[in-house]
């Protein structure tokens, strides 16, 4: 199986990727998940506003066959969430790295990207995985 | 019999019934959506199939299953119930009258060894009935969707002029195929079996098939499109939506059962049981979003006081591609069928829903009916 994994994101072991610009990170779930879900029909998005830590459940994602539960790489402020996820939930499969982007977050301490990793321990770990 | 295709064609696979089967090639949706417009092929061979043999068959099957066999003539199928004594459902089958006293039983596969126990057991009352598990030497293919007939009158030359409900036999060298104009989808649809084959006609005849559906943009379909569909359409799952604690009519399959029958196992129970009827088996629109799945359970909620009450739970769920909600079925308390709201506990959370009837598809737009207009 060819899963997609960027280069210029890092990644958590549950699966999520960030995207940070300066203070800010976007957060999506990775190819590997978008796959293993098959057909995204619901998305529980986290509220603009919240606070929350690192490893903390922010939103569920409801799949035809499953529930998986997506978990903030960071600690910060939700500061935007994609609302567009809410009538076209399916943008999370054919788009998971762009259109598919889940919340925004203003991060809290940034020595916590330390501990996420760079795409090709990424890649390692979903190889291990399947 | 035909993992390898299925492999190949890069099917995601999952266990049912002790077997690996593919729960989808491409998407659950997409297979979904193809059936409803255009045509899906499904490998069932998994399902159990019994030959049934006996100058007293017809006897022996009326007395234990809960449809009546008469109604039956060579050609003709029907959808019927083997019962235990208490009246429940032991299996959801097809009969096919065959012809000269034989008939082929197409069962659960989870129950197939279950049934082949019970038939045996009954069978000493019958004279010489012989019974033949032809499983592991066949195989069974569904074709359902508006343009299924399409493709079975470009695979075959006799099967043109088939009703629903009936089928028709051809002998191949030592096999015979067998195909009727049923399924299990709410489409048109056909159920091809070759009995007695060996492993590269099978696999010649899938390939046939598979060929014809993807010319016309079809697609191959697993189980989970199997499940959605059957949902959709109202068709029962044994083990989620029936089982030996279910009786018909709660079931909403009261119309398979002909009391007037002479003699069958179960019917005392049922005499009872006809007017007991304590809950019912019904269609669940969600009119929230979330997924509806067995176990979870259906609430009532007091407008006044906002008191939840359980009034059932859910057997069956999955996403209408159709509708674009999730859906299920269930059973619910005799006294709250008629409730315009019920609430769906998904995840500590209630989510508002509705009681619907079966199909949950427009007849206008989909379904078998609108086929045969």
């Amino acid at each position: 199986m060819v899963y997609k994994v960027l280069d210029e994101l890092l990644y958590s072991k549950t699966h999520e990727w960030i995207r940070i610009i300066d203070d800010e990170g976007i957060v999506g779930i990775t190819d590997y998940a978008q796959q293993k879900l098959g057909d995204v029909v619901f998305v529980e998005l986290p509220s603009k506003g919240d606070k929350v830590k690192k490893d903390e459940k922010v939103c569920e994602i409801e799949s035809v066959k499953t529930v998986a539960e997506v978990y903030t790489p960071v600690s910060g402020e939700i500061i935007d969430v994609n609302e567009k996820l809410l009538d076209s939930p399916e943008l999370i499969n054919t788009s998971p790295y762009e259109q598919g982007w889940i919340f925004k977050i203003r991060i809290s301490n940034k020595d916590e990207l330390n501990e996420l990793l760079g795409s090709k321990d990424y890649m390692e770990l979903i190889k291990h995985e399947d | 019999m035909l993992y390898k295709i299925h492999e190949h064609l890069n099917a995601k696979f999952t266990i049912f019934a002790g077997y690996q089967l593919p729960l989808y090639y491409t998407s659950i949706t997409q297979e979904h959506l193809a059936v409803r417009k255009n045509v899906g092929i499904f490998d069932v061979s998994h399902m159990g199939r019994i030959l049934i043999q006996g100058n007293n068959s017809f006897d022996f099957l009326n007395y234990l299953t809960a449809n009546d066999v008469e109604k039956i003539y060579p050609g003709k199928m029907q959808y019927s119930l083997i019962l235990n004594e208490k009246g429940g459902i032991k299996d959801d089958i097809t009969i096919f009258n065959m012809g000269n006293n034989e008939f082929l039983l197409v069962v659960n596969a989870t129950n197939r060894l279950k049934i082949i126990n019970w038939l045996n057991k009954h069978k000493h009352n019958f004279g010489d009935i012989r019974l033949s598990d032809l499983t592991k030497q066949s195989i069974m293919i569904a074709v359902q969707g508006p343009k299924s007939k399409h493709i079975i009158d470009e695979t075959f030359n006799n099967f043109s002029d088939l009703r629903r409900f009936h089928f028709g036999v051809e002998n191949i060298e030592t096999s015979r195929l067998v195909i009727s104009r049923s399924g299990y989808t709410g489409e048109d649809g056909f159920e091809i079996i070759l009995l007695n084959t060996p492993r590269k006609r099978g696999i010649e005849l899938w390939n046939k098939l598979f060929k014809k559906v993807i010319e016309i943009n079809g697609l191959p379909c697993g189980l989970g499109a199997r499940d959605s569909l059957r949902i959709e359409a109202g068709y029962c799952l044994y083990d989620n939506d029936i089982d030996e604690n279910t009786n018909p009519y709660e079931a909403s399959l009261g119309w398979v059962v002909k009391i007037y029958k002479k003699d069958f196992i179960g019917k005392k129970a049922l005499l009872e049981l006809k007017n007991k009827v304590l809950k019912m088996r019904m269609g669940l629109v969600m009119k929230e979003p979330g997924i509806p799945r067995k176990g979870y359970k259906i609430y009532h909620l007091d407008k006044d006081s906002h008191e939840k009450t359980i009034i059932g739970y859910v057997t069956s769920g999955t996403y209408s591609p159709i509708l674009n909600k999730g859906i299920g079925m269930g059973y619910i308390s005799s006294n709250y069928i008629d409730n315009k709201e019920i609430y769906i506990e998904i995840r500590k959370k209630l989510r508002s829903a509705e009681i619907k009837s079966f199909p949950l598809y427009d007849e206008n737009q989909y379904g078998w009916k609108r086929v045969n207009k």
